[in-house]
């Protein structure tokens, strides 16, 4: 189990090592002048030259790197030529909106598509499962800013019931920051939802052919007794993987959330960075996500393997 | 004489894609009390689903149970549907099954001791101290050293033998009187194999339950079981005693099956036979004998009367074939 | 009823001789929503096609006196807000749905394959490389990572297919991974290269046959992922702009006259969601159909 948890870290640091690479590749290797990266005047070649200079773009790659990459890990991710700010000062000041959001969507998710899924699967061929599993086919096929804009137009246009944009924090408003919240919510949880459900169902129906579930009927155990003891604790294992894998989903989906609801978040930053070309936003936005989604597999991995015996007794 | 269970015309047919599956086609046997009782085939001839059907462990959708009687204790168990609380207390705690495969018939995110004490709560009534108890005392009975400690184990901790060990505890934690054994000895080793079925013997004794061992393998029952019933494309071709079986095969098939096997009694530079051809499908089967493609014995008669009924030979010998075969 | 199953082992031994992909084509028909699935996407591939037939109006056209009508007779979706046919339009973004798609999977197919395989096959330093260079990609969201190609690269359609195709590559790495790492212990292919077989040939002959089934049923998944990525990114900004009759772009515009005219918005969006649900169907399907481990389970 030590060793598993050994394994996993330098695994997670590891790959973060390879996103800094690749990011720094992608944004140095990429069609354009370099020194976009770090503003979006137009120079005179005086001014550029200087800019050169200053920002190291003259010197070999691997000391570019080695000088970014040890900024990065001071946490400066350097500074926005469309907003005058520094990046991480950006960021951090929206990421916990999306944060928020997210976590929210993700939960909801949970709790409904999980449950949903264990329905479907128990109640295989009834109407419970035809229409949990229509529901979850037609969710994974609903684009998410269409979805938003229908909701926008019907409850915010036409019922009125709902303020069609904007975010509050709940501390200082909680009534109105909940109203704000429902749309984006359910249009960020319906992917999450619709595909736990699938998988959930997939998942519990091939714990169900397993022989040891052969062996508790042959026991003369009640269904109940069954479905609770052996086919969840099993079917769950592979879906804990799963929600981790939901994280990444649900940041793309903040992207796009928060564009059509004008949600002031880590989303909508990074899609107003990459409108306005400010490659500086962009790259340490990248940087966060996919730390936060590393992060997040790395939680589930450890718990993973604190609930599947099979690894934490070998 | 009461049997203690009597199957009479048991069929059991599936829904393929690819048609109908007649797998068991009117099997019917009998067992007393404290009986070992050996049914050999090959795979696909229907005999771990004739058991399964016993006890309507058949998957419905696919599977059905068509026709026969499965009486038990004087109780026909067809009349109750499968999911009543008649059948679940007769499985596993009147009739108990084992499987093939221990590697995976035991849930992996369970302690053994949980699976064991699972049955006891739920048919005895016992809480989980009594139970614990009596699973530790089951352990030691079936030879699972250091039993106390083995208890807070999960099954991929522990060997091929003795998760079968900890199977046959399981079996026969609530005091069953038919303990069914589906190739119990396939999936492990030759001494392993051995020592399971030294096992299962003395449990019988000690517990006089009856065994019922299906198995593919002759040399297995040869030595444990008292009675045999031989079974091809889902119907039973012979029956009898194990001696006069061995002794005397009477069915083709078993004649075919007994030539094939290697025997430490018979003289040495005699060949292995085997047996022609492949065995059937089981999807739109003729209604002729079922052997008949592969049978050395075969008379005019044979291609054109349907299937042949068990017919009483000698004694208790009973066989399933037009021609007497003890003239070739 | 909860012991519904699969048939168990032992009842068929000897299946019946029957060409393999007869007994495909048998399972994927027999389960309805793969062949309701089918329907859809042929009915769009036809519409894509045959466009100009269906549709009296020009895509591209202005009409200024006809703009933002009402659904009526002449106009089934009604006018945009230069007075296209809206109907029209969606007919044709069907074109530019299925080209982005169809050119982003196949060449994340491609090369994602072809990375997998030979990391799989060579074994050692390069696949520990190339497949943690995967797992890092991986965990970059999918917007997140097709945002970031789309600044790089401009708008524009080159731009799109290479972002998406970007951003779907590391699943068919992994799946080739996979299949290659499994097949090339397998003792057929011991005995090939005993008898002298090339890398190549074992490549060609042993591991791409394996990996053909997985292969095509991600790949139909991911055509209903691209296009909704696809249309994501233009409904951004960052994909296909207009004038071009892309969905997603056709949605951005339509919401300003949200109020008004919510047919501009709501047509598009069915559009999508039933071709997305055409292909996700007859993935399903053939999952279903290719692997026999899973007949009946879903």
């Amino acid at each position: 189990m030590i060793s598993y948890i050994i394994r996993r870290l330098i695994q997670a640091v590891v790959t973060l090592f390879l996103i800094t690479v690749i990011v720094f590749l992608v944004m140095r290797l990429l069609p354009g002048d370099p020194i976009t990266l770090y503003t979006t005047e137009v120079l005179t070649p005086q001014q550029r030259a200087e800019l050169i200079e200053m920002y190291g773009l003259d010197q070999p790659l691997l000391i570019q790197y080695t000088s970014w990459i040890s900024d990065v890990l001071r946490g400066d991710l350097g500074m926005s030529p469309t907003q005058g700010r520094p990046v991480n000062e950006l960021i951090a000041r929206n990421l916990g909106r999306t944060i928020h959001l997210g976590s929210l969507a993700l939960v909801l998710g949970i709790i409904l598509g999980i449950p949903a899924g264990i329905v479907a699967a128990t109640r295989r061929g009834k109407w419970q499962d035809t229409a949990a599993t229509l529901f979850a086919n037609i969710g994974i096929c609903v684009p998410i800013f269409w979805l938003g804009v229908m909701m926008i137009y019907l409850f915010a246009f036409y019922l009125r019931v709902l303020p069609s944009h904007g975010y509050t924090s709940p501390l200082v408003d909680f009534g109105l920051s909940t109203k704000q919240l429902i749309m984006p919510v359910i249009c960020l949880a319906l992917f999450p939802m619709a595909s736990l459900a699938r998988q959930t169902r997939s998942s519990m129906l091939e714990v169900l052919r397993q022989d040891y579930i052969r062996t508790a009927w042959a026991k003369g155990l009640s269904e109940r007794l069954i479905i609770r003891r052996h086919v969840v604790k099993n079917g769950l294992i592979p879906i804990i993987t799963l929600i981790g894998l939901q994280v990444p989903r649900i940041i793309s989906g903040a992207v796009i959330v928060e564009t059509v609801f004008s949600i002031p978040g880590f989303g909508r930053l990074l899609m107003v960075s990459a409108l306005s070309k400010d490659y500086q936003v962009i790259q340490g936005g990248v940087l966060v996500a996919a730390t936060l989604v590393v992060l997040s597999n790395l939680v589930v991995d450890l718990c993973y393997g604190w609930i599947d015996p099979r690894i934490q007794y070998t | 004489m009461t049997f203690l269970l009597k199957v009479d015309n048991l069929k059991t047919r599936f829904k393929t894609e690819l048609g109908l599956v007649k797998a068991v086609d009117g099997v019917s046997y009998y067992m007393r009390e404290g009986e070992i009782i050996g049914l050999v085939g090959e795979s696909g001839c229907g005999k771990s689903v004739s058991q399964l059907s016993v006890l309507q462990l058949i998957p419905t959708p696919p599977g059905e149970i068509v026709d026969g009687e499965v009486v038990f204790e004087g109780c026909d168990l067809l009349k109750f549907s499968a999911n009543s609380p008649e059948m679940r207390s007769i499985r596993g705690g009147k009739i108990a099954m084992i499987f093939q495969e221990p590697m995976t018939s035991l849930n992996p995110v369970l302690t053994i001791g949980q699976q064991l004490t699972e049955m006891m709560e739920s048919h005895l009534n016992m809480n989980r101290e009594a139970a614990t108890k009596q699973a530790i005392e089951l352990l030691n009975r079936v030879s699972m050293p250091e039993a106390a400690r083995r208890i807070a184990a999960y099954p991929h901790q522990l060997s091929g033998g003795m998760r079968q060990r900890v199977m046959i505890a399981m079996a026969l934690s609530c005091n069953p009187k038919i303990l069914i054994a589906d190739e119990p000895t396939t999936a492990v080793d030759v001494t392993t194999q051995a020592q399971l079925l030294e096992l299962m013997r003395e449990m019988v004794v000690h517990f006089n339950t009856s065994l019922m061992i299906v198995t593919h393998n002759l040399g297995v029952v040869a030595r444990y079981a008292q009675r045999l019933y031989i079974m091809y494309a889902g119907r039973i071709v012979e029956s009898g005693t194990t001696k006069d079986i061995f002794a005397n095969p009477r069915h083709p098939y078993t004649i075919g099956l007994l030539a094939s096997v290697p025997r430490l009694d018979e003289p040495r530079g005699r060949k292995l036979v085997p047996i022609d051809g492949l065995p059937p499908t089981l999807i739109n089967m003729p209604p002729t004998c079922a052997f008949l493609p592969r049978c050395a014995y075969r008379v005019e008669k044979c291609q054109h009367e349907p299937w042949p009924e068990l017919k009483l030979t000698d004694g208790q010998h009973y066989t399933s074939c037009y021609v007497d075969t003890r003239e070739k | 009823m909860i012991r519904e199953g699969a048939v168990p082992a032992g009842v068929m031994e000897v299946p019946p001789p029957q060409s393999e992909v007869r007994r495909i084509a048998k399972v994927f028909f027999s389960r309805k929503v793969a062949v309701v699935g089918l329907i859809i996407v042929v009915a769009w591939v036809l519409a894509a096609i045959f466009a100009p037939h269906f549709t009296p109006y020009e895509p591209y056209k202005s009409d200024l006196d006809n703009a933002l009508l009402q659904p009526s007779r002449e106009h089934l979706l009604g006018t945009d807000l230069i007075g296209r046919d809206t109907l029209t339009r969606i007919i044709y973004g069907s074109r530019i749905a299925f080209m982005i798609c169809g050119l982003a999977v196949g060449s994340a197919a491609l090369i994602g394959s072809a990375l997998g395989l030979v990391a799989a096959y060579y074994g050692g330093i390069l696949n520990m490389v190339i497949m943690r260079l995967v797992d890092a990609l991986m965990s970059i969201p999918m917007i997140v990572k097709a945002l970031l190609i789309a600044a790089l690269l401009g708008g524009g359609i080159t731009s799109i297919v290479l972002a998406i195709g970007f951003v779907l590559t590391s699943v068919y790495a992994r799946l080739m991974h996979g299949v290659a790492l499994s097949v090339k212990e397998r003792d057929y292919v011991t005995a090939a290269r005993a008898t002298g077989a090339g890398n190549l040939r074992i490549m060609l002959y042993h591991i791409l046959p394996n990996s053909i089934a997985p292969l095509m049923v991600q790949m139909t998944l991911q055509l209903g992922f691209a296009l909704l990525i696809e249309a994501a990114m233009s409904f951004l900004g960052v994909g296909m702009s207009p004038p071009a009759a892309a969905w997603g772009s056709m949605i951005s515009t339509g919401y300003e006259f949200l109020i008004s005219r919510p047919i501009l918005c709501l047509a598009p969006g069915l559009a999508i969601m039933s071709l997305v649900f055409g292909f996700n169907m007859i993935g399903d399907g053939l999952r279903d159909a290719l692997d026999p481990r899973l007949r009946g389970t879903l």
